[in-house]
């Protein structure tokens, strides 16, 4: 199997669901890059070149740059999912959802439900999160966590090239609204992929390692640092921990969190995120709703702190959960005795 | 002891503070903004330094409602809100010209139209072409000015901040540029003719043009212009000097200036 980026994995996803599907298009602010000017017409193919190429193969019918207007772009995706395409809308940081929200979450999430089941938006809203390019507070954010606390949308987290393209695809195909957020500093990263189209369906974490003394959760960029941590803290101190990736936040695989906690009996939360209301409590809330008597230590959450991203990158650095900040956690949690 | 009745009184009076215990002028508009809290924007003029100017900004004050604390508080400050042809398009920059011409603001919209909005041309993402034509239909005078002529956005500029300063309400300049450089620094910027940016550099560059407008007219020779450049870049050379030696910020930095912690 051929060594892709999850770039790579996106693009070739988003190409084999269009050829499959005429419906399918991709909206957004320099999906193509270039439109009206003297120079190439496929100047950008994204922000960071997600959408590259699939311009010249699919035409500007269906690969539609739009102006910087992230209301109208939502907008006119919800209202065409409704009526018949399946848009992929590009909001190209997840921070410009405060200029779109209310397409989103009073719109497109409500359709199904106000109208009685009788309405389906099969709409993707691929976003860029995470700190870590001196991007400053406004281009930064992590804010899966809103999504996800929106009935009436799901939310994808990918951490990896093959998860990336099985998750954008099922997404594709998916009958209700999709925010599909892509961690803008994981672009490069390789993993196996399959050449053909493959779904990966949500609600299903992935166990990314096996171990018995300690449940470690993380997502998107974290799901690395925490497997950094977790090498360190086999090598150095013994302890063998599990570490699970949700993949998917909305619907989120309770079980897969749940069954690891009942043997392990600890566990460690990793979201970069800020701490309040965030992924990193919500799951805490669950282990201590439905695993309480298994618990042998309290529940540790690794965050970011409750602040904006900085731009400084001696304080973004500080700012991102460090592999060391997660083995720290882990030992408390380990070493706890009541 | 120091009693002011307006806050901005006391950015002044710290500065002087500072000067007074035998700092520069920019290291005491440094150290004095260390002792300022809260949001603000600030110049700094010293009196025999006439080519020094330190700006400082903490905030963003947002037009609409820079200007409706200017009215409430009857201050003769006018709000001036730097937008895009990008922005131009956006729904929040209709919004507030519109509550602007209700509320009779003294705000000035000025819309520099460099042609693109990150890789996307004006041409293509402005429907009707015409910022100014758009601001009008507000209820707002507009107009549309040659960016290459620094006389005229001057003029335009005059008008609009004298109507505002006489309850005349807000206006919209739209300003006919173009952009040197692409959208941000590693913008290949392949969305671009082949020449160009060798075309604008050699007939747009507005420096270029008063150049030769106040040559013509007899009022500045080359020999001064050329001083006030070379001036201008060691200024220019001398900040980036001194915010390249300023240390890093300190860790506590992270945690400051939120208003909860946890």
């Amino acid at each position: 199997m051929a060594l892709k980026s999850i770039r790579q994995a996106l693009n070739e996803g988003l190409a084999q669901e269009m050829r499959r599907d005429p419906r399918v298009v991709v909206i957004g602010e320099d999906v193509a890059g270039g439109a009206g000017s003297q120079g190439q017409r496929d100047a950008y193919g994204g922000v960071l070149g997600v959408t590259k190429g699939l311009f010249g193969e699919f035409g500007e019918s269906r690969v539609i740059d739009t102006p910087i207007t992230e209301s109208a772009i939502m907008g006119a995706a919800a209202g065409a999912a409704v009526t018949g395409l399946r848009p992929v809308a590009e909001l190209m940081f997840c921070d410009f959802l405060g200029v779109c929200f209310d397409q989103i979450l009073n719109q497109a999430a409500k359709f199904r439900y106000m109208f009685g089941g009788k309405a389906k938006t099969p709409l993707v809203i691929r976003t860029m999160i995470g700190a870590g390019r001196s991007a400053a507070a406004q281009h930064s954010q992590s804010l899966y966590h809103i999504f996800t606390s929106v009935p009436g949308l799901k939310c994808v987290v990918p951490s990896n090239a093959y998860d990336a393209k099985g998750l954008l695809i099922q997404a594709i195909r998916d009958d209700d609204p999709v925010i599909f957020c892509e961690h803008k500093l994981m672009y490069d990263l390789r993993t196996e992929v399959p050449d053909e189209p493959y779904t990966i369906p949500f609600g299903e974490a992935n166990i990314v390692r096996d171990g018995d003394d300690v449940t470690v959760v993380a997502l998107a960029r974290m799901v690395h640092y925490a497997g950094e941590a977790i090498d360190a803290l086999a090598s150095e101190d013994g302890i063998e921990c599990e570490l699970i990736d949700p993949r998917t936040t909305s619907p989120l695989d309770e079980d897969t969190i749940l069954e690891s906690v009942e043997r392990t009996g600890r566990l460690v939360v990793v979201d970069e995120a800020t701490p309040r209301c965030s992924m990193a409590a919500d799951i805490a809330a669950l282990v201590a709703d439905k695993a309480f008597a298994f618990l042998k230590a309290p529940v540790k959450r690794v965050t970011a702190p409750h602040t904006p991203v900085p731009f400084a990158p001696s304080l973004e650095k500080l700012y991102i959960p460090s592999p060391e900040r997660i083995a720290e956690a882990v030992r408390k949690v380990h070493g706890y005795a009541r | 002891m120091f009693a002011t009745e307006t806050d901005s009184e006391v950015a002044a009076f710290v500065v002087e503070e500072e000067l007074a215990a035998g700092k520069t002028p920019e290291q005491a508009v440094h150290a004095a903004l260390k002792r300022l809290r809260g949001a603000f924007a600030l110049v700094y003029l010293f009196e025999g330094e006439e080519n020094l100017l330190v700006g400082a900004r903490h905030g963003p004050p947002l037009a609409v409602g820079a200007a409706l604390t200017a009215k409430t508080l009857g201050r003769n400050t006018v709000a001036v809100s730097f937008t895009g042809d990008g922005g131009s398009n956006q729904g929040t920059t209709f919004e507030a010209m519109n509550m602007a011409v209700v509320l009779k603001l003294p705000a000035i919209f000025v819309f520099e139209n460099n042609q693109y909005g990150e890789g996307t041309a004006f041409e293509y993402a402005v429907g009707s072409r015409d910022i100014a034509g758009r601001a009008a239909g507000f209820g707002l005078p507009a107009v549309k000015v040659n960016g290459d002529d620094f006389f005229e956005v001057h003029e335009a500029a005059r008008e609009a901040v004298e109507r505002a300063r006489t309850g005349g309400g807000p206006s919209a300049i739209e300003v006919d540029t173009c952009r040197f450089y692409g959208h941000h620094s590693g913008d290949a910027q392949l969305y671009r003719a082949k020449d160009e940016v060798r075309s604008l550099r050699e007939d747009r560059d507005c420096l270029k043009h008063f150049r030769r407008r106040v040559g013509e007219a007899g009022l500045l020779d080359g020999a001064e212009l050329d001083r006030v450049e070379s001036e201008v870049a060691a200024l220019i050379d001398h900040a980036v000097e001194v915010a390249r030696a300023a240390p890093p910020p300190d860790s506590e930095a992270l945690l400051r200036d939120v208003y909860v912690s946890y």
